[in-house]
């Protein structure tokens, strides 16, 4: 799974576009996905006022940030943007993407720990067909 | 009776999926939303309702035999399916809405004597317009689905379906590889090499991309697991309202459903002891798509029955 979690000073793509992945509205529908990304990125609620972003860096190579989100009565992040940083003009491949996001998913997994395991994942994906799992 | 502005067909649909849904499409706004919805023929109404990733195409082999029987057919989508409008934010979704969103579009059409059959979502969202305005329902038909806050095993597992809607999860198994659509379904029926052949291609044209696929990730997260979810005391209350109700009723229940297992077909029984049936077709979660001749059948068996007895 090898995520690299990594600052905007490490960032090896240059001249990069967002492109937004994909938006969790609601990271804490299960708190201990919320705390996962807290402890990874280091947060605290100060962030939420203007904070940077964070960036994680794929087995691929391919590089991402993610947006954290604040939202009235619920803690923070409550919900997060994941974005692909493209290089300035180049296409996108989806499927490109969502193997990286499924490895992300994997390293996030294995964070949360407890009840939940990266196996649960991976037989999930098999029965849904996930080429990666 | 009134009908909403109605459009000979709905003409975005490609023809291979048009001669499957031959029916004309109409549309509605209900609390700001646009619905989508079929309503065909004359006579007491009986709404059909879907739940997730569905839409009205789901119930196109009801439509015209309940139709000749002399019934008024009407078949909505939730909003966030079909041809529904699909708002792109969770956070304005809630069962709560979506029952408030069904409850206005029954009194914008102003039905009266009606018929609710419901499987899935179209169980919580139906039956709670019934134990609202108990007055204008004649008979409640239910099928694999719930009308309490427990869950059953199945939603309560972590493999494979509270990890399915986990946070980070849920958007890229539901939106981005629209996992319940081209997987999900297929595992929940019974008749696969026909549903692939005929059906599929209509449930995939409606989910397109990513935005357009938000509720079926949104439906998960709205079971209660827990005493103090999301959606618990709206279902504790639909549990007790309709446990005082004595709306005719039937149940239908497929034989290979694991969603909702057997033995929630035996609870409706005790919640609704004056129910006809549980009665067994061949049927997964999707039943609508593996025993439509035989279901509507039954019903329209206990529509008859319900005509006689009303009788002077």
């Amino acid at each position: 799974m090898n995520i690299e979690i990594i600052t905007a000073a490490e960032l090896r793509t240059k001249s990069y576009r967002n492109v937004f992945v994909m938006v969790e509205e609601r990271l804490g529908h299960y708190d201990g996905f919320r705390e996962a990304i807290v402890g990874a990125f280091g947060l605290t609620p100060a962030h939420a006022d203007g904070g940077a972003p964070g960036y994680f860096r794929a087995p691929s190579g391919r590089e991402y940030q993610i947006i954290f989100m604040a939202r009235s009565g619920q803690r923070f992040p409550s919900g997060i943007e994941i974005h692909a940083l493209v290089p300035q003009f180049d296409a996108v491949d989806p499927e490109a993407a969502d193997e990286d996001i499924w490895h992300f998913l994997e390293w996030l997994i294995a964070r949360v720990g407890g009840e939940w395991s990266v196996e649960a994942l991976k037989a999930t994906g098999k029965v849904y067909k996930i080429p990666w799992a | 009776m009134a009908k909403g502005s109605a459009f000979t067909s709905a003409p975005d649909l490609p023809p291979h999926i048009r001669q499957h849904f031959p029916f004309a499409s109409r549309f509605i706004a209900v609390n700001g939303h646009r619905m989508h919805y079929v309503d065909e023929g004359e006579g007491d109404p009986v709404l059909l309702l879907h739940g997730n990733p569905t839409w009205s195409f789901l119930y196109r082999k009801f439509i015209p035999p309940i139709r000749a029987a002399g019934y008024r057919v009407i078949v909505p989508d939730h909003i966030g399916f079909g041809l529904s409008e699909h708002p792109a934010r969770e956070h304005d979704f809630s069962l709560e809405n979506h029952i408030a969103n069904l409850a206005e579009f029954v009194r914008r059409l102003d039905l009266k004597r009606l018929t609710v059959v419901c499987q899935d979502w179209g169980g919580p969202m139906g039956l709670s317009c019934a134990v609202l305005d108990p007055a204008s329902f004649k008979a409640l038909v239910v099928m694999n689905t719930w009308a309490w806050p427990e869950p059953s095993t199945f939603h309560s597992s972590i493999f494979p379906w509270r990890m399915m809607h986990a946070p980070v999860v849920a958007p890229y198994l539901f939106q981005r590889r629209n996992v319940l659509v081209e997987r999900g379904l297929y595992l929940s029926v019974v008749h696969r090499e026909r549903f692939i052949e005929e059906a599929l291609p209509a449930y995939r044209f409606v989910m397109p991309d990513y935005d357009s696929r938000l509720l079926t990730r949104v439906f998960p997260r709205l079971i209660p697991l827990g005493h103090d979810d999301r959606s618990a005391a709206t279902m504790r209350w639909l549990e007790k309202s309709l446990g005082q109700t004595n709306i005719p009723a039937l149940i239908v229940w497929g034989r290979e459903e694991i969603v909702f297992p057997a033995g929630c077909a035996e609870r409706f029984k005790k919640l609704l002891p004056h129910a006809r049936g549980p009665l067994w077709v061949t049927g997964s979660h999707f039943l609508q798509e593996d025993s439509p001749q035989e279901i509507c059948g039954h019903i329209l068996e206990f529509l008859r029955e319900i005509d006689r007895e009303s009788q002077p």
